[in-house]
């Protein structure tokens, strides 16, 4: 099976929400 | 070696490579990168920084000395936005 591109893990948002 | 584990109370939604974690209990949305989200996905068991990196190993082509630091790091933003915690 093909191996997939690594990028380092982040965190691109983190927000509250009769 | 530190274990973390996931914080119940969060739904995932897998969208366009992105990650989109909700926490209906504490009213926050978090957005992960791809890598990012396979290692949420991993912490749904007990993990240490060096288990992660074995695993990510094993899914994606590595070829860089540092990914053990990119996993603390990343690690300790899911601990700062209350994600994860500490697993005994």
């Amino acid at each position: 099976m093909q191996k997939g591109i690594y990028c380092a893990p982040e965190v691109l948002d983190h927000r509250p929400v009769g | 070696m530190t274990s973390y584990i996931r914080k119940e109370g969060y739904d995932t939604v897998e969208l366009n490579d992105e990650w989109i974690i909700l926490n209906s209990q504490e009213y926050t949305v978090t957005t992960l990168n791809e890598v990012g989200g396979y290692c949420w996905k991993l912490l749904h068991e007990k993990q240490t920084a060096k288990t992660i990196v074995q695993e990510l190993k094993g899914e994606y082509d590595i070829d860089k000395e540092s990914v053990q630091a990119d996993i603390e790091t990343f690690l300790s933003n899911l601990m700062q936005y209350g994600l994860i915690q500490y697993a005994h």
